[in-house]
């Protein structure tokens, strides 16, 4: 095989409608910003290489679609995700408050443990803005969930946005061996059980 | 007598070998009792020769000694995925415990070191007793009876009114048993046959002598089997192989190193050679018995 | 008709593995093909969504566990077709399946509600899915929509699958669910599409 990379992780961006997941994204990975606002259908992809430790990680960003009627698809998209990112607006009090929803999402479709970060999008519209970077920086806390506020207008945070979450992850897979076997608490597990693979003989 | 079994000098009168006669299936255990006084006669002679080379060339004969006792277990085949699965998380421990390619492989020929010490007492007790003994009526019932299933107590019953008749007891066995490899050579052989076909179901492919080095010596597995499905990397996954056969000769008094090499070759890509370097002791020791 | 590119997919839809096969293969970035395998995973995703209920539930019956509907009685047996790739040129079984072949009868196919062919006027694509959710999928050459060549294609993706099981899942150098980077794994892979 002719590929040119070592890792390749997923990365799942939700948020409701508007808030400016596509343009974040693009900023991101091809470093330009269009102004033009395109309704993403379904799904759409951005691909970002970077190198981590000497290896080359292609970082596959599922941009997904906020808007409601792509929901059930969506959903499907959570699947074996490695990170996933929350973006909500800060002019936008409604899609700070639909975060806690799509917290919902994430603990209802992705894989348990997966790497969750919070995004306040288009900070550089302060006259606009309606939501507090404390009363988010708290939100996020109370949830350990990591916390930014950037603008895909003037890439403030974005590449180190993605790039944090990159190291997590790297280091998060290294790290699952050691995790699995500290693992102790055998005194809580009910063992106890009956056969299956008997039962059927008793039946006649 | 273990005296004289390392005593190079009493070696030289050993020429026959009492068990060596074989174990025919068709006529069964008894074609080699009449033997039986022969080869208490010939135990003092501290036997090492040419004999017990004969019998480590052929593939070991069946008997019981070579089969579980587990009465459930009988021709029990272990699954080369079980095996392979099993193999890979013991390489991905010792990846994982490394810094560098050279540590890994140096876990793995250590893992491996203790394997082969074990097993050379498993196998050389399983080879030291004849055939014909092993396989006999009696002495399966010997270990049934020890194994306490039902249908194996109904066969002690007649396995011991026949060995009353003409039957060795199992001290007698040990008489029998195979002598001590003493050759570097031998121990080569036995590794070439038994060993391989123990741990891979097969001999090795070939066992070569160095045409430049006097103390060294190549086996050739031209299809390794614990490797088969692991792309060549910078890793040496057989060094695991090294560390068996190693572990084999230095606790059966042959030091030397082993290391392996990846020789590939169209259709057998994965052939490797492990090249195996006796210390200088062996041959000094070698010259002083010839 | 030939195999002009092989794909595999992992649960999640990245692209895991990639090799072209005819040397007119259009070259597509590796971003490309990253794209590719994401747009097939929702297309696979919609696909189920848009199989009838009642197709479904049918398929659901006979499959057991009900992990994921495989195949069963609504989906017909896919024919066994051929001795592919048995053995290499010297004879040397592939893999640990050391029989003359691995398979020799139908099979229930494991896709029971999602894509299976995709034609178009210069190509045509076979997905095969496992019950895990790996997916193996060819391209070939010209485009058909030949039932054999659908049943050619999906018994050449099963033992793909084989092989993938044998080289890739035993390699203690693999990282699951990461990009393939099995010299043997394309060796095989090579030799069975090559008998072809």
């Amino acid at each position: 095989m002719n590929s040119e990379y070592d890792y390749l992780f997923k990365l799942l961006l939700i948020g409701d409608s508007g808030v400016g997941k596509s343009c974040l994204l693009l900023r991101f990975s091809d470093d330009t910003y269009t102004n033009d606002y395109i309704s993403t259908i379904g799904v759409d992809f951005k691909i970002k290489t970077v190198e981590l430790d000497g290896k080359t990680v292609k970082l596959q960003i599922w941009d997904t679609a906020g808007q409601e009627r792509f929901r059930t698809i969506t959903s499907s998209y959570y699947r074996g995700a490695h990170g996933i990112i929350i973006v909500y607006d800060v002019t936008d009090q409604d899609s700070f408050n639909d975060v806690k929803m799509w917290l919902q999402e994430i603990d209802r479709y992705a894989t348990a443990g997966v790497l969750k970060l919070m995004v306040g999008n288009k900070s550089d519209l302060q006259d606009k803005r309606v939501v507090e970077y404390d009363v988010a920086k708290e939100f996020a806390d109370s949830l350990q969930i990591p916390f930014l506020e950037t603008s895909a207008l003037d890439s403030s945070n974005v590449e180190e946005a993605f790039l944090t979450m990159a190291k997590q992850i790297k280091d998060s897979m290294a790290q699952q061996h050691k995790d699995s076997s500290k693992k102790d608490d055998k005194a809580n597990v009910n063992l106890k059980g009956q056969s299956l693979s008997n039962s059927s003989s008793g039946c006649c | 007598m273990s005296q004289k079994i390392i005593s190079p000098s009493t070696s030289v009168n050993s020429t026959a070998h009492p068990g060596s006669t074989g174990y025919d299936y068709t006529i069964g255990p008894q074609q080699t009792l009449p033997e039986l006084p022969v080869s208490s006669s010939t135990t003092g002679g501290g036997i090492g020769g040419g004999a017990s080379t004969a019998v480590s060339t052929t593939l070991p004969l069946p008997s019981v000694y070579n089969e579980s006792l587990n009465p459930n277990a009988r021709n029990q085949h272990v699954s080369l995925s079980a095996y392979a699965f099993l193999f890979q998380e013991l390489v991905s421990q010792a990846r994982n415990a490394s810094k560098s390619v050279s540590e890994i492989e140096l876990r793995l020929h250590r893992s491996g070191y203790h394997i082969g010490i074990r097993l050379l007492e498993l196998l050389n007790f399983r080879s030291s007793v004849s055939a014909g003994f092993g396989s006999s009526s009696s002495s399966k019932a010997f270990f049934s009876k020890t194994a306490m299933n039902p249908s194996g107590n109904a066969l002690a019953l007649n396995g011991s009114l026949s060995s009353t008749q003409d039957e060795p007891s199992l001290a007698q066995g040990i008489s029998h048993m195979k002598r001590r490899d003493l050759k570097p050579v031998e121990i080569l052989q036995f590794i070439h046959s038994t060993v391989w076909s123990y741990l891979f179901g097969r001999v090795s492919d070939d066992l070569v002598k160095s045409s430049e080095r006097e103390n060294e010596f190549m086996l050739i597995d031209s299809a390794p089997m614990l490797t088969q499905f692991i792309s060549s990397t910078n890793v040496q996954c057989d060094f695991f192989v090294c560390g068996i056969i190693e572990g084999i000769l230095d606790s059966a008094s042959f030091p030397c190193n082993v290391t392996v090499h990846s020789v590939p070759e169209p259709n057998f890509e994965q052939k490797v050679v492990f090249v195996v370097k006796f210390e200088p002791q062996v041959l000094e020791r070698e010259a002083l018995r010839a | 008709m030939a195999i002009q590119t092989i794909l595999v997919i992992n649960k999640s839809g990245g692209l895991v593995y990639q090799r072209d096969f005819v040397a007119t293969a259009p070259r597509l970035s590796s971003n490309e093909y990253l794209i590719l395998a994401g747009t097939l995973q929702g297309i696979v995703a919609i696909a189920s969504q848009i199989t009838p209920k009642s197709l479904q539930i049918a398929g659901k019956g006979s499959a057991k566990g009900g992990v994921e509907p495989a195949g069963g009685a609504a989906a017909p047996l896919v024919p066994y077709v051929g001795t592919l790739g048995a053995t290499t040129a010297s004879g040397t079984p592939m893999g640990s399946f050391l029989g003359p072949d691995y398979f020799n009868d139908a099979f229930a196919s494991c896709n029971g509600r999602g894509l299976k062919h995709v034609t178009t006027d210069q190509n045509s694509l076979f997905l095969y899915q496992t019950l895990t959710g790996i997916k193996f999928v060819a391209v070939s050459t010209q485009p058909t929509t030949n039932a054999m060549a659908v049943a050619v294609a999906e018994n050449l993706l099963r033992k793909a699958y084989c092989l993938y099981a044998d080289y890739v899942m035993k390699n203690p150098f693999y990282e699951p669910e990461m990009p393939i980077k099995c010299e043997l794994f394309d060796q095989k892979l090579g030799v069975l599409v090559g008998q072809l």
